[in-house]
């Protein structure tokens, strides 16, 4: 049931890109939702519905995408394995909310990268598309990274909304409250 | 303990199968079904935040721009009035091509069949401009038809098909390139999407004269798309007498952000 609510959690972040921020022609670009929280899950969860919940957001990330399969999975997966190792092997251990910025940006920042390097490479054997590699790196990830980090406390808040609809005892392992 | 038999490597490697099974499965059409079933569900559900949040959006704009109705009122009309007297003065036109087409026994080849489709949702991932629409392969639709907007405005072209969906590259992504030519001079080059935003009209040879204002058609060269539909207009150009080509920025015709139903030509 915790992973059917989780999941509809993250079709639902994808439902606010589409439906929502998409018609703010204004925004350069989409505000990055799901890549937020697949992000804030990291130092916020367990292991296995992080794991499930980041397959998951990668594999809509690939449906969604025109970009051949797998290119937005596996960058995704890669940036949550940097943003654990980030987390886990070199910040403090004592929680304080700065770590839920610097985990967005991190992954963010690495996913970005992935799917730029992953792009070229599916390219090169032939099975990708072009894409503007110099301008999404300059202005593709800048945005992203400043629309990610001004999402990441509403995401963490809805994160907490989850919470308290799959589990009674949330508070005592909402870590930040 | 060896590291490849450690838990952590046999999971990571696991992983890395799935994903390229993944990759391999997509490729060769599996995840056709499940694809079909997730635009199809992720589009309804879109669409209605889509329209109460354009409603919103509306009537903030309303708000924020009724000031400004009465002079664009008096624009508009006469706008109105100048492109009645070009229809008019285009119609006379049409009637001498069709005589002439007619004297010559030339076939006239202007209609196309086409296909309606509701446009269901777009890549919001940012590294393509590409839309879902709700026809697939059982409609007839089939990989590199033009997409357009009625009365013949280029939107992109079809790129990927499933069954009952089909994913249209829009001319605003850089992977599209479209032969086109200026409607007034015919001069002649390559228009390629740009950030996503806009297009650059490039390789236009530098004894063409071209100016901001001027209407971008398909040429109809290379039989990617039919001649004829109008692609944008010129906002800018970029010359210089040292190199061998000039380019223009071209603004696309269509509103590509706010496509609802498209027409696909067969």
């Amino acid at each position: 049931m915790k992973y059917l609510l989780y999941f509809l959690a993250i079709f639902f972040l994808f439902i606010l890109e589409a439906g929502v921020f998409s018609q703010f022609y204004f925004l350069p670009v989409i505000p990055p939702l799901v890549i937020v929280f697949s992000a804030l899950l990291i130092p916020l969860d367990g292991r296995q519905l992080s794991i499930f919940s980041i397959i998951a957001s990668g594999v809509l990330l690939d449906f969604l995408s025109s970009q051949p399969d797998g290119i937005l999975l596996l960058s995704l997966v890669i940036a949550c394995l940097v943003n654990y190792v980030l987390i886990n092997w070199w910040l403090v251990r004592d929680y304080n909310i700065g770590i839920l910025f610097i985990s967005t940006a991190a992954t963010i920042l690495v996913y970005f990268v992935s799917v730029l390097i992953l792009a070229k490479l599916f390219t090169v054997i032939g099975i990708g598309r072009d894409i503007e590699y110099g301008y999404l790196l300059t202005h593709g990830l800048v945005w992203s990274l400043l629309l990610g980090l001004v999402f990441t406390y509403p995401v963490y808040y809805y994160y907490l909304l989850l919470q308290k609809i799959t589990q009674k005892n949330w508070v005592r392992k909402n870590k930040f409250a | 303990m060896r590291f490849i038999y450690s838990k952590t490597f046999i999971r990571v490697f696991v992983g890395f199968l799935l994903v390229a099974g993944f990759v391999i499965f997509d490729n060769l059409g599996y995840l056709g079904v499940i694809k079909g079933a997730f635009f199809k569900v992720h589009g309804n559900v879109s669409n209605v935040f889509v329209h109460g949040t354009t409603r919103v959006k509306d009537f903030v704009e309303t708000i924020v721009i009724v000031k400004n109705l009465a002079r664009e009122n008096a624009e508009l009309n006469q706008k109105i009035d100048e492109l009645s007297f070009e229809n008019a003065r285009l119609k006379v036109a049409q009637q001498e091509n069709i005589t002439l087409r007619q004297a010559l026994k030339l076939d006239n080849d202007n209609t196309y069949n086409v296909i309606a489709a509701e446009v269901k949702l777009l890549d919001t991932t940012g590294f393509a401009r590409t839309i879902v629409i709700n026809k697939g392969e059982v409609s007839g639709l089939r990989l590199g038809q033009a997409v357009v907007v009625a009365p013949g405005i280029l939107v992109g072209k079809i790129t990927r098909t499933y069954r009952d969906t089909s994913e249209v590259t829009l001319i605003t992504d850089p992977s599209l390139i479209i032969n086109g030519e200026v409607v007034d001079s015919g001069a002649r080059g390559l228009v390629r999407g740009e950030h996503g935003l806009g297009m650059i009209f490039d390789l236009i040879t530098q004894n063409e004269v071209i100016k901001s204002g001027d209407l971008i058609s398909t040429s109809g060269l290379g039989n990617d798309f039919p001649q004829g539909l109008l692609v944008g207009e010129i906002v800018g150009i970029q010359s210089s007498s040292s190199e061998l080509f000039q380019k223009a920025f071209v603004s696309p015709a269509a509103e590509l952000r706010a496509l609802r139903f498209v027409l696909v030509i067969q």
